[in-house]
C-alpha cells in the first residue's frame, strides 16, 4: 500500500517536474519569439526537414519532432504552438525538441532576426556618389535599334509597353566614342572594365564596332577590357567571326532550340524562319574560336511554349543534333518577358511552368550527379548557377545589423546602358518608360538616383524585404518594380511570389543533392557568378 | 580553427548544421551583401576586386585572416 503511494507520490512528482520544464520552455519561447516571428523557412527533401534560417544563412537539417514543433513555433502562438504540439506528442518528445531547439537558438544564433533593418544601398554603401564617379564597371552600348528579325516574344514588338518599338536609328560614332569616354573618366578605381554590343542587331553596324573596339583599346589602355556581343548570329560572316576571335569577344548567339522550335517564334521581318542562317552563323564562330569556343561562345535561349518536360526534352536535343556545338557554362535559358504577346498566358502559367523547367534542370541534374546519366549543358546551366549561389553564401555567427537591397545593383556602378541617341537608362533590361539616369553629354543624373532609385525604390521595398525570409537570397531587382513608367508595388510583390517559391525549390534540392553526396557540390565553390 | 572544419557546435542529436557557404566567424568587419552583382553574394566574378566591399573572397578571407589568422582553406 505504503509502496503505491510512494510509486504514485513519485509519478505526480515527475508530472509536476515535466510541467516545470515544459513552463521553462514556453517563457523561453515567449520570450524570444513573441511579436512577429523571426525570419526563416521551414522545408523538406523526400528524406528530411530543413531550417533556413535568414538572420545567418545557416542551414540546418532536424528530425521530425524537432521539425514539427518548428513548424508551429514559427506559424502560431507560442502556447497554441506547444499546446498543439503536446495534443499530438509525448511530454518526454516536447521536452527532447524544445531542448535541442533551445540550445540551437544559443549556439547557433538562430531565429534571432526578426526584421531585415537598416535596408537599402544608401543605409549601407553611403558612398555609392564617390563609387559612381571612379568604378563604372560595364558599358552596354546599343549599336542600333535596327533588327531584321521580328521574333514573336521582342520586347521592342509594338504590342509591347514596356520598351520602345522596334527602331531604325544606328548609334553614331561620335555617341560611341563619347559613351567610352564616360566609361574612361568613370572606371578609374579599376583595372578590368567591360563593353557589350547590344542592339537590335549589333552586327548590323559592324564597321561601327570595329571603330569603337580600336578606339577602347587605345583609350582604355592598360585596363583589362572584356568585350561581349548578343546577337541572332544571322549576319555573321566569317570574316566578323575571325574579328570577334581576335579581339576575344564573348559571343552570345539567340537560338532556342532545334529547328521548329527555333523558327516558330524567331521570325525574320516576313515570317521566315532564321535557324538555318543563325547555326551557320555559329559555325563560323566555332571554326574561328577553335577549342575556346566552349568558354566564349554562348547561347541565349527563350523558353517559349507551350511549356512541358517534352518541349524541354526537345530542345536539349539541339546538342545531339548538332554534336559541334558549344556545351559549358555560356548558356541563359528564360522565359519570354512578362508583358509580350505571350503576357497571359505566361503569367498564368509561369510558376507551375517555372517548376517544369527547374524541375526538369533538377532531375537531369540529379541524374547526372547520382551517377545514372550523362550531363546536360541546359540542366547544369541552370543548376550549376543555382547552387553555387546557395554554396558560396556566407555564413554569419550571428546576424549582421544591417540588410540589403534586394537583388539590386547601384546604379551607375554595376553598368550604364547608352541608347543609340545617346542617353543613359539602369541597364538595357530595364524597362523603355522607367526615368533615364543620364546622357552623354551631362553624365550620371545623381538627383534621379538618390530620389527615385535609392529613395523611392527602398521606401517601396522597405516594409515588403525587411520582413521577407528570402532576403538574403533574393535576386529582384529596379527591373522588375517599374510599370508604365513607375515605381509599381504590386507588379513588384507578384514577381516576389515567383522568386520565394523559385528559392525555396532550390533549398529543397540542394539539401536533396547534399543528402546523397555531401561533399558533392564543393566544385561549386569554384564556379564564377555573373 | 578551420571556419568550416568545426563542429556541430553542441547541437543535439536531432539537429545537424549543414557546413556549406563560406563560413565568416568571429565579428564581423565590414562585409555586405554584394550590390555590384545583382542576384546574390557573388563570389569571384568582380572585375578588379568588388567596389562595394562585400564578400569577394578576398575580403572572405581577409575577415577570417584578421580574426583568426587564416584564409578560407577550401575556397
Amino acid at each position: 500500500m505504503a509502496e503505491g503511494l510512494n510509486s504514485k507520490t513519485m509519478g505526480i512528482q515527475a508530472a509536476e517536474n515535466s510541467d516545470k520544464e515544459i513552463k521553462k520552455f514556453q517563457t523561453f519561447f515567449n520570450r524570444l519569439l513573441s511579436g512577429p516571428k523571426p525570419l526563416a523557412k521551414l522545408f523538406r527533401t523526400d528524406q528530411s526537414g530543413y531550417l533556413y534560417d535568414t538572420g545567418t544563412n545557416k542551414i540546418i537539417r532536424c528530425d521530425e519532432p524537432i521539425f514539427q514543433l518548428l513548424e508551429n513555433l514559427l506559424s502560431m502562438e507560442e502556447e497554441q504552438a506547444v499546446a498543439d504540439f503536446l495534443a499530438n506528442h509525448d511530454r518526454e518528445t516536447f521536452l527532447y525538441a524544445a531542448g535541442t531547439i533551445k540550445n540551437a537558438i544559443e549556439t547557433e544564433n538562430i531565429l534571432s532576426l526578426k526584421q531585415a533593418l537598416p535596408f537599402g544601398i544608401s543605409k549601407h554603401c553611403p558612398n555609392y556618389e564617390e563609387l559612381i564617379d571612379s568604378s563604372l564597371e560595364i558599358m552596354v552600348l546599343e549599336i542600333t535599334e535596327s533588327c531584321p528579325m521580328r521574333c514573336a516574344y521582342c520586347v521592342y514588338n509594338e504590342d509591347f509597353k514596356g520598351k520602345r518599338n522596334h527602331g531604325t536609328n544606328h548609334m553614331s560614332l561620335s555617341t560611341a566614342y563619347r559613351a567610352i569616354d564616360y566609361l574612361h573618366q568613370h572606371s578609374f578605381k579599376r583595372d578590368k572594365v567591360a563593353i557589350s554590343l547590344y542592339g537590335g542587331e549589333p552586327t548590323l553596324q559592324f564597321p561601327l564596332i570595329q571603330s569603337c573596339v580600336s578606339y577602347a583599346n587605345s583609350l582604355l589602355k592598360g585596363k583589362q577590357i572584356d568585350l561581349t556581343i548578343t546577337t541572332n548570329g544571322i549576319l555573321l560572316t566569317p570574316e566578323m567571326a575571325e574579328f570577334f576571335c581576335k579581339h576575344d569577344f564573348n559571343v552570345y548567339v539567340s537560338i532556342d532550340g532545334p529547328e521548329e522550335i527555333n523558327d516558330s517564334y524567331r521570325v525574320d521581318a516576313k515570317g521566315g524562319g532564321s535557324f538555318q542562317r543563325a547555326v551557320q552563323g555559329l559555325k563560323y564562330l566555332v571554326d574561328a574560336y577553335g577549342k575556346l569556343s566552349n568558354e566564349k561562345v554562348g547561347f541565349s535561349m527563350v523558353y517559349t511554349p507551350p511549356f512541358s518536360g517534352k518541349r524541354i526534352d526537345r530542345i536539349a536535343e539541339l546538342w545531339d543534333e548538332l554534336p559541334w556545338i558549344p556545351g559549358g557554362t555560356n548558356l541563359n535559358i528564360t522565359y519570354p518577358t512578362p508583358g509580350t504577346i505571350l503576357a497571359e498566358k505566361v503569367l498564368k502559367e509561369s510558376l507551375e511552368e517555372d517548376k517544369n523547367l527547374q524541375l526538369w534542370s533538377y532531375e537531369r541534374y540529379r541524374d547526372k550527379y547520382t551517377g545514372k546519366d550523362e550531363s546536360h549543358p541546359i540542366a547544369d546551366a541552370i543548376m550549376e548557377k543555382a547552387m553555387a549561389q546557395l554554396m558560396q553564401r556566407p555564413i554569419f555567427s550571428e546576424p549582421l545589423d544591417q540588410k540589403f537591397l534586394n537583388g539590386c545593383c547601384i546604379p551607375g556602378v554595376r553598368r550604364v546602358f547608352v541608347t543609340a541617341d545617346g542617353r543613359f537608362r539602369l541597364c538595357e533590361k530595364i524597362s523603355s518608360d522607367a526615368p533615364l539616369i543620364g546622357n552623354i553629354n551631362d553624365g550620371i543624373d545623381m538627383d534621379v538616383i538618390k530620389k527615385l532609385y535609392l529613395g523611392e525604390y527602398e521606401s517601396m521595398c522597405a516594409p515588403v524585404c525587411s520582413r521577407c525570409w528570402a532576403v538574403n537570397l533574393c535576386n529582384s531587382c529596379f527591373t522588375e518594380a517599374f510599370q508604365d513608367g513607375r515605381l509599381d508595388p504590386k507588379y513588384m510583390t507578384n514577381r516576389c511570389y515567383n522568386t520565394k517559391k523559385t528559392q525555396e525549390r532550390y533549398l529543397e534540392y540542394y539539401c536533396s543533392l547534399r543528402e546523397y553526396k555531401p561533399e558533392g557540390l564543393n566544385y561549386l565553390y569554384k564556379l564564377k557568378l555573373s | 580553427m578551420k571556419s568550416r572544419e568545426r563542429k556541430n557546435n553542441g547541437l543535439g542529436k536531432g539537429m545537424e548544421l549543414i557546413r556549406d557557404g563560406i563560413e565568416l566567424t568571429g565579428k564581423i568587419k565590414g562585409g555586405r551583401r554584394c550590390v555590384c552583382s545583382p542576384g546574390g553574394w557573388s563570389m569571384g566574378n568582380q572585375l578588379g576586386g568588388c567596389a562595394c566591399g562585400c564578400f569577394g573572397p578576398s575580403s572572405a578571407e581577409d575577415n577570417n585572416k584578421a580574426n583568426f589568422g587564416i584564409a578560407n582553406p577550401e575556397v
